[in-house]
């Protein structure tokens, strides 16, 4: 067996986990909080990123300035989506309002489509210098070191969010006891707001990111469907563990690169590997006893 | 009453009421699809099944002549022409619908032509659609055809079989199109082709997928994809590869252009040391480059689409392996443009001639010229060319039937078509049994920033009987 070989593509699958890091972040923050399992978190990611290559590459203007426009309109997407669609439905089963999010994903990737075209000929913004960085055997792009480099931080920069700010714990009140938080003075739909506002940025983020040098190609469902795998990482933490889920892209993202390969696989040509590989993660989480998933359910339930 | 009691059963009633309406829908949908194929075709259809009234027999007439296009679609306008009232077919008797199908969407002052295009998904085949019109366009700015205009009505397939399936059948049942022409679909031309087979409406264009070299109907521009790869294949030996890695895009027809490059390479004694398809989407370009390099390819063959081209090139150019790489349909400047650093010494494979390289011949000239003129700024792409040809083709038959215009009088024409000159593909033959019209490629090389050509003509091949290839003389450019 080629050791070598195998490490090389668990550093590739590293990075490419990292990708889903960046997602996961953004989907457990909004579920921590409102409770809420945003699908149209890609779809977010996707349309903000679109904003930032209208404004850099048809519009011509600094990609600084194009990746800053594409946060704001993620913000005020969360925002809009928060305020007109969720806050309504306050006290309504949370079944409701993941509909309602999987409207705003169909509405979004229809928008995208009709604004920019719905093929996957779109040339992604050029933020992150080109350049590359060798490991025993393989290298890896300057963009992609950064994508690990932001979901390393993101991880420890919520998970600190939550634990010593106010308006972290504030969202961990409202997450716990909506009714308790308010008595005591907590304005619960600014928490809420805040929330989709900061994971609406996070999906802006992590969609200008992933974009870079076209690996997630910018068009209206590559973006969106990435998510899944997001997802998957997230469903493991129990949609509110961020080191677990962190720890469960990273490992899926080095499957996906290595399984492929491995003997008596690779011959078989399975098409959609990457795909099961993610479904295993989701099973695994749903099946197993002790998963952080099931024990967040059941202490909800309780 | 609870309130939420009421509130709850009204929800669960509605949700039984969703499921049911959608398993009945579902069942007839799949009734109506499985029941598609045991429809009766028309009849005086030069082999096209057998008898039966045609599909569209109950309409009468032509309707005053519109356009219709797809979001996404974009760039300009089907020409829209007045119908003269001329009608089609009138009765439901068998040979009266039977008349009525061979000349549907022929009235005394224009021609209704569809086509399909992938213009949603990992495709972008608006160029394509683009450039039929466009030719169309000019064509009625001339005059039109024995004093008929042409009216094009395109739909998008969404890369989805079934949506393409969809699109066929609304343009012969619904617009009731006399012919296809210009059809860049790649994900459901397999699947629509047979339902065009038995209609027996002539399709000129087409990807090349296998399925379109069966039906006497069927007139491709561009050489079977299901077989080329031999020829191709034999390019691929002449460059010196000894252990090359194969890469084709996934779709329908994938495992017959594989193998087809196997037979090929087979020929001088090469056995490639991997053979894939490759999904569009495919992110993982660093693991597949490792895995090629590891299995000690030497040289990398390649079919994909424009996307996957850059992805690949990125990840080549950031591994630092730089093999001897052939590709096909690769020369697409606007998006090279992205990858150029990675490009050099990439030998590229193009079934029709590449406008930037050959912008001193009055073909190409003519298709920049005309679709930057009713499309400003549109791309100019090789495989868009391909529809140009097929509406240049159509042209040529429709004139050389003249106004006494039916199906199989056009079927019966383009198979007399003999070396025909097109503006930006090797000559044209049709023959009876054999609509393989063009078993020749251009081949190109990138040096200094741009393509130039490795040959100063088309090459070509035969086929051998046991799907190899030949070579044999080449054809010159325009």
């Amino acid at each position: 067996m080629d050791l070598g070989f195998y490490l090389s593509l668990s550093i590739v699958g590293v990075v490419n986990g990292a990708m889903y890091a960046l997602g996961a972040m953004g989907i457990v923050l909004i579920y921590k909080t409102t409770r809420v399992l945003n699908f149209a978190f890609g779809a977010i990611g996707m349309i903000s990123t679109f904003v930032a290559y209208q404004i850099a590459n048809l519009w011509h203007i600094n990609v600084v300035v194009a990746t800053l426009g594409a946060v704001v309109s993620g913000a005020l997407l969360g925002l809009a989506i928060e305020r007109f669609t969720i806050r309504p439905l306050e006290g309504k089963p949370p079944l409701v309002k993941v509909v309602v999010t999987l409207g705003w994903l169909l509405i979004l990737t229809s928008l995208v489509g009709i604004v920019w075209g719905a093929s996957a000929y779109h040339l992604p913004i050029k933020l992150v210098p080109e350049g590359t960085v060798r490991f025993p055997g393989v290298a890896i792009d300057y963009a992609e070191l950064i994508d690990l480099v932001v979901a390393v931080m993101l991880t420890v920069g919520l998970a600190v969010f939550f634990k010593a700010t106010r308006l972290g714990i504030a969202m961990r009140a409202v997450a716990d006891d909506v009714a308790t938080a308010r008595i005591l003075g907590i304005r619960v739909n600014r928490v809420n707001a805040a929330a989709w506002a900061m994971g609406s940025v996070l999906a802006a983020i992590a969609g200008v990111l992933l974009s870079q040098k076209g690996k997630v190609p910018l068009d209206t469902y590559s973006l969106t469907l990435i998510v899944i795998f997001s997802f998957a990482a997230a469903l493991y933490g129990g949609l509110v563990n961020l080191p677990k889920a962190f720890g469960a892209a990273i490992v899926l993202g080095v499957l996906q690169a290595v399984t492929p390969s491995l003997p008596g696989i690779k011959d078989l040509h399975i098409m959609g590997l990457p795909d099961l590989l993610a479904l295993g993660v989701i099973l695994f989480a749903l099946l197993m006893p002790r998963s952080a998933l099931v024990q967040a359910v059941a202490k909800e339930g309780a | 009453m609870n309130p939420s009691n009421g509130q709850d059963r009204l929800f669960n009633r509605l949700l039984a009421g969703a499921f049911v309406l959608t398993l009945g829908f579902g069942l007839l949908i799949a009734h109506y699809y499985t029941d598609l194929g045991n429809r009766p075709v028309a009849t005086g259809m030069s082999g096209a099944g057998t008898g039966g009234q045609g599909p569209g027999s109950d309409t009468a007439g032509q309707e005053a002549a519109t356009s219709a296009e797809t979001p996404g679609t974009t760039g300009g306008q089907a020409t829209t022409t007045a119908a003269a009232g001329a009608k089609a077919g009138t009765t439901k008797t068998t040979t009266k619908a039977g008349a009525a199908a061979s000349s549907a969407g022929v009235s005394r002052g224009s021609i209704k032509v569809g086509g399909i295009f992938t213009e949603t998904g990992p495709f972008d085949a608006r160029p394509a659609d683009q450039s039929v019109r466009a030719y169309f366009q000019m064509i009625n700015a001339e005059g039109g055809v024995n004093g008929r205009t042409l009216e094009y009505i395109s739909y998008d397939d969404g890369f989805d079989p079934t949506q393409g399936q969809n699109a066929a059948r609304r343009l012969v049942e619904q617009d009731k199109v006399f012919a296809i022409v210009g059809w860049l679909a790649p994900n459901s031309e397999p699947a629509a082709s047979e339902y065009f087979a038995k209609i027996g409406i002539p399709v000129i264009g087409g990807l090349a997928v296998p399925q379109e070299f069966g039906p006497r109907n069927f007139f491709a521009t561009m050489a079977n994809l299901g077989k080329a790869g031999a020829g191709v294949a034999r390019f691929l030996c002449e460059g010196g590869v000894k252990k090359p890695a194969i890469g084709v895009v996934n779709l329908p027809f994938s495992t017959q252009m594989i193998a087809s490059v196997k037979k090929g390479l087979a020929q001088c004694g090469i056995t490639p040391v991997t053979a894939d398809a490759i999904d569009s989407t495919e992110a993982g370009w660093d693991a597949k480059i490792l895995d090629w390099r590891r299995k000690g390819a030497d040289s990398i063959g390649v079919a994909l689409d424009p996307m996957s081209y850059v992805r690949l090139f990125q990840a080549l150019a950031k591994q630092g392996w730089h093999p001897p790489t052939w590709t096909v349909g690769a020369a697409d400047t606007e998006r090279n443009a992205y990858v150029k650093g990675a490009l050099e010494g990439v030998i590229n494979v193009e079934s029709q001639l590449v406008p930037a390289v050959h912008m001193n011949l009055p073909g190409p000239r003519r298709y920049v010229e005309t679709l930057h003129k009713y499309y400003p700024g549109v791309t100019i792409a090789s495989d868009a060319e391909i529809s140009w040809t097929a509406a240049q083709v159509f042209v040529e038959a429709l004139r050389r039937v003249g106004p006494d215009l039916t199906r199989e009088k056009l079927i019966d024409t383009l198979e007399t078509f003999r070396e025909f000159k097109t503006d930006v593909s090797a000559p044209i033959t049709y023959l009876p049994g054999d609509h393989d019209a063009v078993r020749c490629i251009e081949l190109l090389q990138w040096k200094n920033g741009g393509w130039t050509d490795v040959y100063p003509d088309f090459q070509c091949w035969d086929y051998t009987p046991d799907g190899g290839a030949v070579k044999r003389p080449s054809k010159p450019f325009g």
